[in-house]
């Protein structure tokens, strides 16, 4: 399957919504593909919960498949299909009965951050300060609000520029900008407060 | 995307700690043990070809986030960023809703507003009216005018006067305008318009009001105006004052003037003559060496003032105080014969004689050589554009003016620097990479946000490069001073691939604006 992949002409996503608009399963399932590990990386970040995550990257891809008849084109397709996933990671926040206090021992974020320490075959004590620094970081960005913990996911998490941030989000790019800034500056203070001060040189 | 922390000490608000810092860069998250994406594939797309619900519009729409105390735009309503930004400058929270930019312009009546601006004012037309009269107290008092007073300059003799009529008619309040087209109209006597009027009788005033040429040739006589003379002709050269003398002289309400003039004449004359003895004195070592590089230039400059070409020779010298002397002596010849069109037309054509002059003494390469002559050559330039632009209304195919119509293109040609044997490096054609004008424009670094910007608009290229692949790859992108991208290093899934050179040319495009620092670096996750 990944060799017959390969050997397809490459299509562009906006090719592929096209196509599958007029019904073309396999561009879409080729589109799925495509965005479906982004898709689940993001909604782990916001969901703090695997199993949630899956979900929601598979009812996010159900969703716009329904309402591609109503995409307009004026946007990317993935920040339209980000649009969707961080509206259903944001609702399923919302509807949780309690609200999360911190990351648990499941979390997929404090096992993602550990995948390069155990692909390079670190120390015991590589592996347990780098969990160290993936829980505090977790703590950290927990604690920022939801507008600005979403923002800096987006942006410094997954890589998204502005303009495709605000994109998703609906704003300026100005806010996003301001957003990220203040969401960084809120998790150096934090972890200032817990001990991890930035080391000046010179 | 983070930054690098190594010579950062200048904005550190937002910087992390770098284990930190590294791990924001490169945070993957860790999937159900057992996951199989293409069976998740799958399982996505049956369910989408099954499930018939429509989506719901909230869904499609931004997320509902809560805008954070302090956002830019969070506490004004809808409209655009623009709109919005200028009511939070510019407004208070209850004012009236913006009106966008377009329709303002609509609403705006500008020949109203351009009638209201010729409206003369109450206070200033009292203000002038008040002034003229202390203007003729003074001149009943004074008899005669001294030299120079009303003048525009004193190397330019022919300038030395003005008709006390004219200065008093100037800042006297103008009539109210009862339609644009009296925009045209002279400001004095509209009727005498030469551009509306009657071409068969131009009058004095109207005479007055022309330039250059063309009140040496109408002025003698009173004469009708030849056909086809220069239409259009507004009111501006009443303001400058820039007639020749003989020509104002010849007017018939100027006797006064003359004698004004006369006096002004003579001390201007003794004036130059000191200037003219010291003038060698002072000039001595630039003369020489000009004429030890070019002794035929020197020798051709010489012969064109001794030829009577005096004043077309002396505005290749701004400046000088040979200029008075010459100038002086050019305007006794021409007063002393103000119908003498020929003589009389050397004033507005001695610009364009220069203007022929200044390409030589530009292109040679003596005045690339010699700064002095080289800054006369410019200047002699824009004499000759000058006396051209004056001369020029007069209509091409009378006499000299031929001359002062070419005198624009040479001083055109003699303009550009690149005759210079060190011609000046060609500014860049990205504008973002000119210099500043000045070394403190120029930012220490750049900004956070100019950087991410920057490698944003260009990741798009980088995650093509990485389509397919698991892992996320963390780009170190290095800029130079200059702005460029001076180095691109990658570590995770793509270092050592194939798609590695690939990431570095799309992030190679990456722009910020120059900086001061020598390098400025910038750390983003290119994932797939």
């Amino acid at each position: 399957m990944q060799v017959a992949t390969l050997r397809m002409p490459h299509r562009t996503d906006r090719e592929l919504v096209d196509a599958a608009r007029e019904g073309d399963a396999e561009a879409f399932g080729q589109f799925v593909r495509r965005h479906q590990k982004r898709i689940y990386r993001l909604a782990a970040h916001l969901l703090r919960d695997a199993a949630e995550a899956e979900d929601v990257t598979q009812e996010a891809f159900v969703r716009a498949y329904r309402a591609l008849g109503g995409f307009d084109g004026r946007s990317e397709p993935f920040t339209w299909l980000y649009r969707i996933a961080t509206n259903l990671s944001l609702n399923a926040i919302r509807s949780r009965k309690t609200r999360r206090a911190g990351p648990t021992v499941d979390d997929p974020r404090i096992e993602g951050a550990l995948v390069e320490t155990r692909v390079t075959l670190g120390s015991p004590a590589q592996l347990t300060s780098d969990r160290q620094v993936a829980r505090v970081l977790c703590k950290g960005v927990d604690s920022l609000s939801e507008t600005l913990r979403t923002t800096l996911i987006l942006v410094t998490l997954d890589g998204l520029s502005h303009g495709e941030a605000a994109e998703v989000l609906g704003c300026p790019e100005g806010t996003v900008a301001w957003r990220v800034h203040e969401a960084r500056k809120k998790l150096a203070e934090y972890l200032e407060r817990h001990g991890h001060r930035r080391q000046e040189q010179g | 995307m983070t930054r690098d922390t190594s010579d950062d000490r200048t904005s550190s608000a937002g910087t992390l700690p770098a284990p930190f810092e590294d791990l924001l860069g490169r945070w993957s998250v860790a999937t159900r043990p057992g996951l199989d994406w293409e069976e998740l594939c799958v399982s996505t797309i049956s369910r989408a070809l099954a499930d018939q619900s429509p989506t719901p519009a909230s869904l499609l729409t931004a997320p509902a986030l809560t805008p954070e105390p302090g956002e830019p735009g969070a506490d004004v309503g809808a409209g655009s960023s623009a709109e919005r930004q200028s009511a939070q400058l510019s407004g208070p929270r209850n004012a009236a809703p913006l009106t966008s930019a377009p329709q303002a312009a609509r609403d705006l009546d500008f020949k109203q507003i351009a009638l209201a601006s010729l409206e003369p004012d109450p206070e200033e037309a009292e203000a002038a009216e008040l002034e003229a009269a202390e203007l003729s107290v003074l001149e009943r008092l004074l008899g005669t005018s001294s030299p120079g007073l009303g003048s525009v300059g004193p190397t330019h003799p022919e300038r030395y006067e003005i008709p006390r009529e004219s200065q008093v008619r100037l800042i006297s309040p103008p009539p109210p305008l009862a339609s644009l087209d009296d925009c045209f109209h002279g400001v004095d006597d509209p009727g005498s318009d030469l551009r509306a009027g009657d071409p068969a009788e131009p009058t004095a005033e109207g005479a007055r009001r022309l330039s250059g040429a063309e009140a040496t040739d109408i002025a003698p006589s009173v004469a009708p105006a030849a056909p086809g003379s220069a239409p259009g002709v507004m009111s501006h050269t009443d303001i400058s004052g820039a007639q020749p003398a003989h020509a104002l002289l010849s007017l018939p309400g100027a006797a006064r003037s003359r004698r004004s003039w006369a006096a002004g004449a003579l001390t201007a004359l003794a004036v130059a003559a000191a200037a003219a003895w010291l003038w060698p004195v002072v000039r001595g070592a630039s003369s020489e060496h000009i004429a030890a590089l070019d002794p035929a230039l020197t020798e051709q400059g010489g012969a064109k003032r001794a030829s009577g070409e005096g004043p077309s020779a002396e505005r290749a010298q701004p400046g000088g105080a040979a200029d008075d002397a010459k100038g002086a002596r050019a305007a006794e010849d021409s007063s002393a014969d103000s119908t003498q069109k020929g003589s009389s037309a050397d004033s507005p054509s001695g610009g364009a004689v220069g203007a022929e002059e200044a390409p030589r003494l530009a292109l040679h390469p003596t005045a690339a050589l010699h700064p002095t002559a080289a800054m006369k050559s410019a200047g002699s330039a824009g004499a000759g554009s000058n006396g051209a632009a004056r001369a020029r209304p007069a209509g091409a195919g009378q006499g000299t003016s031929e001359q002062a119509g070419v005198g624009p293109e040479h001083g055109a040609a003699a303009a550009p620097p690149s005759t210079s044997p060190n011609p000046l490096p060609e500014p860049p054609d990205d504008p973002r990479l000119r210099p500043a004008a000045s070394p403190e424009n120029v930012p220490i670094e750049p900004s956070l946000g100019a950087a991410l910007a920057a490698v944003g608009r260009v990741m798009g290229g980088a995650r093509a490069c990485v389509a397919g692949q698991q892992e996320a790859t963390l780009a170190t992108v290095v800029f130079g001073s200059d702005g460029r991208v001076s180095s691109v290093a990658l570590s995770g899934g793509a270092a050592g691939t194939a798609a590695e050179p690939c990431i570095r040319s799309a992030l190679s495009g990456a722009r910020v604006a120059p900086f001061a620092k020598p390098s400025y670096t910038v750390r983003a996750p290119v994932r797939p």
